[in-house]
């Protein structure tokens, strides 16, 4: 308490923490680094200052946070429509119909609102049933860059693409740019006996993810192979010069070689190709004690060569991040030093040792799109579990989850990654980055109440990373509480 | 005195090779070496065999090594303190300083048995059953197999100072006690103790056994594909073990200098 007074006192970082329960967030991609918020950011009132826009209301930013006062239930809520969010306003996708409103002195003016067949209109009949919520889906994308979001929803033989036109939405035409269904393999299913003869018979599907960035839509398919690997085919669409009524034209297609089953798409750099990583770990056979091996793996160069990263660890919760800020996503190992100098050190440890002894490596990526051999940063955190880990406990589960180490936070502002670990059941520290290394004195410490879990994400946008807490109360039944500590720069 | 040392140690490993005791450890090793081969086996199928050296020499030395180490130099003095023959030894123009010299001489020399009858046998096993072609992951040779031999001759040379310290410590405790069952058992748990509770006290990075293991860990990381090199805690470990043998051989001099052999 008094270090964490001083800290603040001698100009380190500061945070100020917001009770904001009703905001949640989901886990940590570890691909990338971000935390799925549950909410959108976007400037609904025209202020400059993020809002967040949730499920059922629009949460209104007044001086870097978000009080109660300023809080606006979203309109037709009880309708169930996909929301998302346009310059200072929103859209609404109802059954049979499509709404925008702006926000005006805190009230909603309805701007728009016409009848409008979707493709999926079942699944739209079926939300607006009883027992479901409203929610977020980004449908509106301006792929002409002219300032007048287009919409496009997936449906049945393709994108369907809406233009305004007159004042209106009208369906432009159907993107065919799903790829074709493949045959799976046949079951020969129950021949004898007769009376039970179940012949198997060929299925075909097709499954993919598209993803529309600006003027571009691209189509990732995945495609299972043998020997548990994937083969993974990226088709690149023009969407920005389709003319009315015509389909896209392909900017660029390319199918990768086989890869690990658990590798999927990621940017890893700005090079403006896909990128292909991910990471999985098993047990190694060279040491008597079953000592978990983690494997990163990453492809700069659509999966022509891959580039791997074993250390000692389980999963990590972020495994790639622009760490030192020069637009290259780096990789991040840990190496649990649980297991080190042997057997009998290890089991000494597993059975008498409170403490963790825990390394984070940052693997810089360089210009080539090549990863370091040798770790770039190495830092070395000590992890209290209040207990020797062969007891168990919340807090050995939570570190072999890998729950402990984030390193996806930018606290003050820098431009570099800072280390944040949860050193303690009951805190949270900051390590600062200071251009290639973690400082050794802490930055800030964050209490945290007991069982709760964290997620580093910016909530304001205000360009520091904030700490998102959420935990249950021992009340049977009670919602789940949330603070955010806002990062309010300092160094 | 070198040459009294040297004489004394020479005589010390003539009185072993002729003691059916000494292959008993040996023997021993040869047998988990064996038994290893069960657990972990090796079999000619094109993908290298390092990971089996990786797991059965730390294994052999670390588990059952040391307590021969243990118990071979524990009962070193003290044998000849019960029975009686340290004062026939020391008849000789020999220093009791001189003669614990050479009692330690010869359980560093055992030590080093033991570390090249584990290394030579697991490296034969290796290559008559396995393959040793280099480290691959992902179709790259990580590390070729000049590497792994150049690794795992460091990590066998790192990992002598403690043994050493070790031996230390037994003669050490050889020279207070009588008694060579009482010694042995003493010196093995004192060690035993001394484990249990270094972490919980905190003083693991100064007790010498804490680094018994740690001179393997990066020829075993090489073995699982993982980048690693011989960090500053192997130095720290050659420091600690220094010191602890010092200290130990010291302790040694000083008891048996003050100990009336004729009771």
């Amino acid at each position: 308490m008094i270090a964490a007074a001083l800290v603040s006192l001698f100009g380190a970082l500061r945070f100020s923490g917001e009770d904001l329960t009703g905001l949640t967030a989901g886990s940590t991609d570890p691909l990338t680094g971000r935390a799925a918020l549950h909410a959108i950011q976007a400037d609904l009132d025209g202020d400059g200052a993020m809002d967040l826009m949730l499920p059922a209301e629009v949460w209104l930013q007044r001086a870097g946070t978000y009080p109660r006062t300023h809080r606006v239930a979203l309109p037709r809520a009880g309708e169930c429509p996909n929301y998302d969010t346009q310059p200072e306003g929103i859209m609404a996708r109802l059954p049979g119909s499509l709404e925008a409103y702006a926000l005006e002195g805190g009230a909603w003016r309805n701007v728009l609102a016409q009848p409008i067949e979707w493709p999926d209109a079942a699944e739209r009949a079926a939300a607006a049933e009883p027992g479901h919520a409203p929610s977020i889906e980004r449908f509106l994308h301006d792929i002409d860059s002219d300032s007048i979001p287009e919409i496009l929803v997936p449906g049945p033989g393709g994108v369907y693409l809406y233009r305004k036109n007159g004042g209106l939405y009208a369906l432009d035409s159907v993107l065919r740019v799903y790829p074709a269904a493949q045959t799976l393999p046949v079951t020969l299913g129950v021949l004898w006996p007769p009376g039970a003869r179940r012949p198997g018979f060929p299925v075909r599907q097709m499954n993919c993810r598209i993803l529309v960035e600006g003027g571009q839509l691209t189509v990732l398919q995945r495609q299972e192979i043998p020997a548990d690997q994937i083969l993974y085919t990226i088709t690149r669409h023009n969407l920005a010069a389709v003319l009315p009524g015509e389909q896209p034209g392909i900017l660029d297609q390319f199918t990768t070689g086989p890869m690990p089953e658990f590798v999927a798409p990621v940017r890893l750099n700005e090079d403006g190709s896909v990128d292909f990583a991910g990471g999985d770990w098993n047990y190694s056979d060279a040491t008597p004690l079953p000592t978990p091996i983690f494997r990163t793996v990453a492809s700069t160069n659509r999966g022509e060569s891959m580039q791997s990263i074993r250390t000692q660890s389980f999963r990590p919760r972020c495994s790639f991040f622009d760490v030192n800020g020069d637009g290259r996503v780096d990789a991040i190992a840990e190496h649990m030093k649980l297991f080190d100098g042997g057997v009998r050190e290890a089991v000494n440890r597993f059975a008498t040792q409170r403490t963790i002894d825990h390394e984070i490596r940052v693997h810089y990526q360089d210009e080539a799109g090549i990863f370091s051999r040798m770790p770039s940063i190495r830092h070395l955190v000590r992890i209290d579990l209040g207990r020797p880990a062969i007891r168990g406990g919340s807090q050995f589960e939570q570190y072999r989850s890998g729950g402990m180490i984030d390193v996806s936070g930018d606290f003050d502002g820098g431009g570099l990654a800072d280390l944040l670990v949860q050193d303690r059941s009951d805190r949270l520290t900051v390590f600062l980055n200071r251009g290639g290394a973690f400082s050794g004195e802490p930055g800030a410490e964050i209490p945290l109440p007991p069982g709760a879990r964290h997620t580093v994400a910016d909530v304001n946008g205000d360009g520091y990373s904030d700490i998102v807490i959420a935990w249950k109360s021992e009340v049977p039944e009670s919602e789940e509480s949330t603070r955010v500590y806002f990062a309010r720069g300092g160094r | 005195m070198m040459p009294r040392v040297l004489n004394a140690y020479r005589i010390e490993l003539i009185k072993a090779l002729r003691s059916r005791a000494t292959f008993v450890g040996p023997a021993l090793l040869l047998l988990l070496m064996a038994g290893a081969l069960f657990v972990h086996p090796v079999v000619r199928d094109e993908k290298s065999d390092y990971d089996f050296i990786a797991y059965a020499v730390p294994s052999a030395i670390n588990v059952l090594g040391i307590l021969l180490i243990l118990s071979h130099s524990a009962a070193s003095v003290s044998g000849e303190l019960s029975s009686g023959t340290i004062r026939l030894v020391l008849v000789r123009p020999l220093r009791r300083g001189e003669f614990i010299l050479a009692k330690s001489l010869a359980g560093f020399s055992y030590a080093a048995l033991i570390t090249a009858l584990a290394a030579s046998s697991a490296w034969t096993a290796a290559w008559v059953l396995g393959d040793l072609t280099g480290v691959r992951f992902g179709g790259d040779v990580l590390y070729t197999d000049r590497d792994m031999r150049v690794a795992f001759l460091i990590a066998t040379g790192l990992n002598l100072p403690p043994q050493f310290a070790a031996v230390a410590y037994a003669v050490f405790v050889s020279t207070c006690i009588r008694n060579p069952a009482s010694a042995v058992i003493v010196a093995i748990g004192t060690w035993i103790l001394v484990d249990a509770v270094k972490y919980p006290l905190g003083i693991a990075p100064y007790v010498f056994s804490s680094y018994l293991d740690s001179s393997w860990q990066p020829f075993s990381e090489r073995c699982m594909g993982i980048e690693s090199e011989f960090s500053r805690t192997a130095l720290y470990g050659i420091g600690v073990s220094i010191v602890s043998m010092t200290l130990f051989l010291a302790g040694a001099v000083m008891v048996l200098s003050r100990k009336d052999l004729s009771a």
